[in-house]
């Protein structure tokens, strides 16, 4: 396969109605060539149009992608993506790396609701703020994020990693229903919640770093240093600036929600 | 061939195809891995009658080991695949679990993997929390200290049991310095450990004895005390052999360790250094004494 040094995508002008651009995935791209890339059909509100209609396309077809510009409209970029790499240099809209099995998605902007929804693996990192239901799963699924890792430097908003069951969601600030249905997965919020953190969870695990209001259906175990999430957190430094004491320190832990099957666990740091 | 006062004989060790295991137990601080790694590899000096044979690697540093606390490499080998897995999951749940502070991984990229963790998860009673990290997948199992975290699965691979070389010394002290010295050199390699108390072998065995019931009975032929009521393989000075047994993940570290140990062992007042063997007959490798060091002739 031809690899370049990956397409550079600028957009043209700004939308005010959706894009929906889930052809825009690098490992799609790699199997085509340039003019096929080009001609790629996106729906623009509800007319169909090229991608060299909206963008400026510079460079040679491979498994990277470069986008600039504000893609806020943009809706499904990296949708099922299995390989490769995206990176926005700006925000981008909903839906964003949806049920993408591999691979990697910068976005160096912000980036809107269901991020990541039904993950299956692959990586996202978002270094500004994202929006509702990062990781979640899709209204009547009955599961959300099942892999990969979703990485948030600031805050992001309501039911980040509802129905999770597998990979690791690690944000800024939360709001409400943190991890609400989640039957696994691990969410860590560096920052505030909002209320309901882990509603009806069964399994999974939630780390806090900052005392919340939990819900009174959670029960208190013990206060101790998890061995898991040394290892967690040491595999998270990778990528962010993990506090030294949070590896080390100890964890309240909480078991819940047990209205549920109460498997699941709220481990709040103590220091 | 002579290293230094040592004559080399010109025989071979003949080693065989065991399947080994890399384990690694971290702990709170370096005591209590070692504790754990300590108690994992006991009793393991031979299969004949331990069901493997096991030892410690070497010791791993915190920023090496996958929780960020002190480790301790253990190697295990035993003469199958599911002999090896039920050996894990025995001294695992036994040894490790029961350890203060331990936890345990595998340390291994082996072409083959066992169930370790995934069965000693039911010691949970149903409140084991299987948790995945990476792409690997850990079972945290509710114990009264806390937690005992434990991987799923731990990699196998074939590798080499039964490497060896004996000494044979004038006297008692000179004979345990030298193959001291041998043990201490070797331990600082990786692949091998050696699987007897201190790295050394007192009661090599031979196959078959006069009892029917026994398939292995002492080396009557390096036993100084009968020498004169067998068919003897000492010189008449020689009055203590020790055997060193080496076990490995692959035939090439066998080799060095060995060529390592005899080169330490090769003192003033070892007489000679030989090895065992079953006339080519029943192991994978011959490994040739001489051929380990190439050209060399002291």
């Amino acid at each position: 396969m031809l690899m370049g040094e990956g397409i550079k995508l600028r957009l043209q002008k700004e939308f005010n109605v959706p894009v929906d651009a889930p052809c825009i995935r690098p490992d799609l791209f790699k199997t085509l060539g340039n003019e096929k890339i080009k001609n790629l059909d996106l729906h623009v509100g509800n007319k169909v149009k090229g991608l060299k209609d909206l963008f400026e396309v510079e460079g040679e077809f491979s498994d990277e992608i470069t986008i600039d510009g504000d893609l806020s409209n943009f809706k499904g970029i990296g949708h099922k993506m299995e390989s490769g790499k995206i990176t926005i240099r700006g925000t981008v809209g909903m839906h964003t790396g949806a049920e993408m099995s591999g691979g990697k998605i910068i976005i160096e902007g912000n980036a809107s609701d269901w991020l990541g929804a039904e993950l299956q693996g692959g990586m996202i990192r978002v270094k500004g703020n994202a929006g509702n239901l990062v990781g979640a799963g899709y209204r009547g699924s009955k599961v959300g994020m099942r892999g990969g890792m979703i990485i948030v430097e600031g805050g992001v908003g309501n039911e980040v990693g509802a129905l999770m069951r597998r990979g690791t969601i690690a944000v800024g600030n939360a709001g409400d229903f943190t991890g609400c249905f989640a039957t696994g997965g691990s969410i860590l919020v560096w920052g505030d919640t909002g209320e309901r953190t882990g509603a009806f969870m069964s399994r999974g695990t939630i780390v806090l770093y900052h005392e919340p209001k939990l819900l009174p259906t959670f029960k208190y175990g013990c206060a101790y240093n998890p061995v898991f999430l040394r290892m967690l957190l040491r595999l998270l430094s990778n990528w962010v600036d993990v506090d030294p004491q949070y590896i080390t320190g100890n964890y309240k832990r909480y078991s819940g929600d047990i209205t549920e099957l109460g498997k699941g666990e709220i481990l709040i740091w103590v220091g | 061939m002579w290293i230094n006062t040592t004559e080399i004989e010109n025989t071979f060790a003949e080693a065989f195809v065991m399947w080994g295991a890399r384990v690694l137990v971290t702990g709170k601080d370096e005591k209590w891995a070692e504790v754990g790694a300590e108690a994992l590899t006991g009793f393991a000096t031979s299969v004949i009658g331990c069901g493997c044979e096991a030892g410690i690697e070497r010791a791993v540093k915190s920023d090496e080991t996958p929780d960020g606390r002190p480790g301790v490499s253990c190697l295990l080998f035993a003469r199958g695949r599911e002999e090896l897995g039920d050996q894990l999951v025995n001294r695992i749940g036994q040894a490790v679990m029961t350890a203060p502070t331990t936890a345990c991984f595998d340390a291994l990229e082996g072409d083959q993997r066992v169930p370790v963790g995934d069965k000693l998860r039911y010691f949970g009673d149903g409140f084991q929390i299987s948790k995945r990290i990476g792409d690997k997948r850990y079972w945290r199992i509710p114990v009264m200290e806390g937690e005992f975290v434990v991987e799923d699965k731990f990699s196998i691979q074939k590798g080499v049991g039964g490497g060896n070389f004996i000494l044979l010394s004038e006297d008692p002290d000179t004979a345990l310095t030298a193959a001291e010295k041998a043990v201490e050199a070797i331990g600082g390699m990786k692949n091998v450990i050696m699987p007897f108390p201190g790295g050394i072998v007192r009661s090599g065995s031979k196959v078959g004895a006069k009892y029917k019931s026994l398939g292995a009975s002492t080396n009557t032929p390096f036993c100084p005390t009968i020498k004169g009521l067998v068919k003897t393989q000492l010189p008449d000075e020689v009055n203590t052999v020790y055997e060193l047994v080496i076990d490995g993940l692959d035939i090439e570290s066998v080799k060095g360790a060995m060529r390592l140990g005899i080169e330490q062992a090769s003192t003033p007042g070892i007489k000679k250094i030989t090895s065992g063997n079953y006339g080519g007959r029943l192991g994978k490798y011959m490994i040739a004494l001489q051929e380990l060091f190439g050209d060399a002739d002291g």
